[in-house]
């Protein structure tokens, strides 16, 4: 089985450490992971700023020799997924993948920590790694079975206020949302939030920095990492 | 103003209540949907019922036209808003109409019928009583079902010169000033929610009564609504029967579902507008046709929930409205698009399954004008090396220079702190 | 089936009558439908709607299960009504009344 990660460029950028922990949680369940020197941005924030994009092309092309595209941002997986390309059905996000794939599931038992899960919306409502509150289909959530019971989640699934271009098009409609979201996290009791978006979690970081909120915020990969001690 | 700032505005002054209050019908909705086992499948269907009628509508239409003209209905067909505001106001001057009482029509509103009479003299009482609340304050809808939703009861007293603030002393106070009008009415003017193509019956569904009122009392009844309103047959309609109130406000159907074949003593109109649905027929955004106009998209969409449903500035506000906003002038709406996040709500309560994401996507690719700048950093994205170029200067940008070209984001956040090494060199 | 009629025309602020009380306008129902307490009305009249109260006689046998049951057996246009007018139009509290009666009640024959 050949694995590739896919790094997304915003990670690469801001978060090094994702990409890391990501490809050393792969290699723990023994996997032949590579990480392809060449690939560079899906696409995503083009073509949700109305610019037509070859990126996704371009990306299929790097990646459609491996079996499975594994990808620690739900975003970046929901928008090939979305193409009809040859990869697009072979990309998945993270915690999707040990799900799916690996069958994996409690890895973050023993995490001394209560976990808060935020399902983002292109996990929960674009790839259904959750069931929606929308949706009248029996409750499941891939992300906290790999996780554990344990994690706490929030009241309302609705969305952070992050969404990319609209962050910075309404900044207050979107602080609003992060604040809300926030609270409702925070108010579940528990310690450390998690989700595998880090773009979400980039934006409840900035707000909660910004309003002195004491919560720590940690992508998947890094609470995955340490509860694997790796 | 744009979406961006009429949103904060309301969100100042009435955010938190008019999103608890929607938050509260989803909640009753999402409780409607689950007591239906076979939901999801009745989406699917619909979803089908929908796209049949969208690739058969011109045979549907003429269908339709020759049955409801067997049934002793009018029918006439109007091509634009123009059209049928004319034809309109062509058989209100037949009786000398002075007076009509319309109840709740989004096409009429997307038409601009009520300004449009007013000039020719003839005064529109909207009945519905949120509809009658946002008119009497010199607003439209904000809201497609819920047209009052951002106002308080102590705006309506106000607006009635009450001083009582009690919601059911003013609904019967309105009660009792509407039911004067009613029975003084020349014409009764009404939308219609579904079209029956092999009865020719058009349905209004209604709580309040408005709409049969309107219908039963004056001599003449036009009813004007949109041709992708149609259904095939009785079962189909059934099947939206069973949906289009659960989705909308978590009841379990509304409180009339009045089908309208000939009219007792008097005239009934059928007007079937056109206004460029079959020219949206062939474009990329013809899934919009599939709408129900049921009115979810809108509650559940966590932006409309703050920003309130004027900030969206065209008649069909929320995420529904801002596909069908820059159809009718891209210039105007082109913000509308980008009013959102992309979290997809809307297309998970969609009744009939129109693919939001996608066609929100499509629809800021629509409304960009060519953007040099963007156009030059996707081509650029394509070269690792570029990115590296990219790398270097965000790494060497002094923080308040970024937190200058990201004030949008700085206002609230704090910016991330940018790592010295990347994983990828 | 009968019971989850019931249910759902409370729900909807309907009620059951024992007898007819004096002054309440009087239709009959051709059908009725549980999943939803709605009852189909081919004698469409304005008293329907003018009318304080409004008493519906219905027939226990012609009650179906879903909306999509009656569907074939709607064969002329008429109403479909599920409980008294109502609104929430001010500030969303629920009040009875809107246009309509304030009261409607089945009563079973």
């Amino acid at each position: 089985m050949k694995i590739a990660l896919h790094v997304p460029c915003y990670i690469n950028e801001l978060n090094p450490e994702i990409a890391r922990k990501t490809l050393l949680i792969l290699r723990h369940f023994g996997l032949d992971v590579s990480v392809p020197k060449n690939q560079t941005c899906c696409g995503q924030p083009f073509i949700n700023s109305g610019q037509p994009s070859t990126l996704p092309q371009q990306f299929n092309e790097i990646f459609k020799d491996y079996d499975y595209i594994v990808s620690p941002s739900s975003s970046c997986t929901s928008t090939i997924r979305s193409q009809e390309l040859e990869v697009s059905k072979k990309m998945y996000e993270l915690c999707e993948f040990l799900h799916d794939i690996l069958q994996l599931k409690n890895l973050a038992k023993n995490y001394p920590k209560k976990i808060i899960l935020h399902n983002s919306c292109h996990s929960l409502r674009h790839l259904l790694e959750g069931a929606p509150s929308e949706l009248n289909i029996p409750y499941f959530n891939k992300i906290k079975k790999v996780l554990g019971d344990e994690i706490l989640e929030a009241k309302r699934d609705e969305c952070c206020g992050f969404g990319g271009v609209f962050s910075v098009k309404e900044g207050v409609i979107s602080y609003v949302m992060g604040r809300s979201k926030l609270d409702d996290l925070i108010s579940t009791g528990g310690d450390v939030i998690t989700g595998v978006d880090y773009s979400c979690l980039m934006h409840l970081k900035g707000i909660a920095e910004k309003d002195g909120d004491n919560i720590e915020i940690k992508h998947i990969s890094e609470i995955l990492y340490e509860a694997l001690e790796l | 103003m744009k979406h961006y700032e009429l949103a904060v505005k309301f969100y100042k002054e009435k955010g938190p209540r008019h999103d608890q209050a929607l938050w509260a019908i989803r909640q009753k909705r999402d409780k409607a949907v689950k007591e239906v086992p076979e939901w999801e499948s009745l989406r699917q269907q619909a979803s089908e019922i929908k796209d049949y009628v969208i690739e058969n509508l011109q045979n549907l239409v003429d269908e339709f036209i020759k049955n409801a003209k067997n049934e002793g209905i009018e029918v006439v067909f109007a091509k634009d808003a123009k059209e049928h505001n004319q034809t309109v106001l062509q058989y209100l001057k037949e009786i000398n109409a002075k007076k009509v009482v319309k109840s709740k029509s989004m096409l009429t509103e997307e038409c601009g019928l009520n300004e449009f009479l007013e000039k020719e003299g003839i005064e529109v009482i909207d009945t519905d009583l949120g509809e009658r609340i946002v008119q009497l304050r010199g607003e439209k809808p904000s809201h497609i079902v819920l047209p009052a939703i951002h106002t308080t009861k102590e705006d309506v007293a106000e607006i009635l010169g009450e001083k009582n603030t009690d919601p059911t002393y003013l609904t019967h106070k309105m009660r009792e000033l509407l039911r004067k009008e009613f029975l003084s009415a020349d014409a009764g003017l009404s939308g219609a929610n579904f079209l029956v193509a092999n009865k020719g019956w058009a349905v209004v569904c209604t709580n309040e009564g408005n709409a049969d009122l309107g219908a039963v009392l004056p001599p003449l009844h036009i009813i004007s609504v949109g041709v992708e309103k149609l259904v095939p047959n009785m079962n189909d309609l059934g099947l939206f029967l069973r949906m289009l109130a659960r989705n909308a406000t978590g009841q379990k159907i509304t409180t009339y579902t009045s089908i309208f074949g000939k009219k007792e003593n008097g005239k009934r109109v059928i007007i079937l507008v056109d206004n460029g649905r079959f020219e949206r027929l062939n474009s990329e955004f013809k899934e919009t046709l599939k709408c129900i106009r049921c009115s979810a998209c809108l509650t559940t969409c966590p932006v409309f929930r703050r920003s309130g449903g004027h900030a969206y500035r065209y008649v069909i506000p929320g995420p529904i409205g801002s596909l069908l906003g820059p159809l009718c002038d891209k210039e105007e709406y082109k913000d509308l698009p980008f009013a959102c996040t992309l979290c997809n709500s809307c297309e998970m309560v969609c009744p009939v399954k129109i693919p939001f994401s996608k066609q929100l996507v499509k629809m800021r690719e629509y409304v960009t004008k060519e953007n040099i700048a963007l156009k030059l950093a996707e081509k650029s994205m394509h070269y690792p090396q570029a990115f590296k170029l990219f790398s270097t200067i965000l790494r060497l940008t002094p923080k308040p220079v970024l937190q200058a070209a990201l004030k949008e984001w700085s206002r609230y956040k704090a910016l991330p702190s940018i790592p010295q090494s990347r994983f990828i060199k | 089936m009968i019971e989850t009629f019931i249910k759902n025309l409370k729900l909807a602020g309907g009620e059951i009558l024992e007898e007819i009380p004096q002054g309440w306008y009087v239709t009959t129902a051709e059908l009725g439908v549980a999943e939803n307490g709605a009852v189909w009305i081919e004698n469409y009249e304005k008293e329907l709607f003018l009318s304080e109260k409004v008493a519906v006689i219905l027939k226990k046998n012609e009650i179906y299960e879903k909306m999509t049951d009656i569907m074939d057996k709607i064969l002329t246009p008429g109403v479909l009504v599920s409980g008294p007018s109502k609104t929430a139009d001010v500030e969303s509290f629920l009040v009875f009344g809107a246009h309509g009666p304030m009261k409607l009640g089945i009563k079973f024959a």
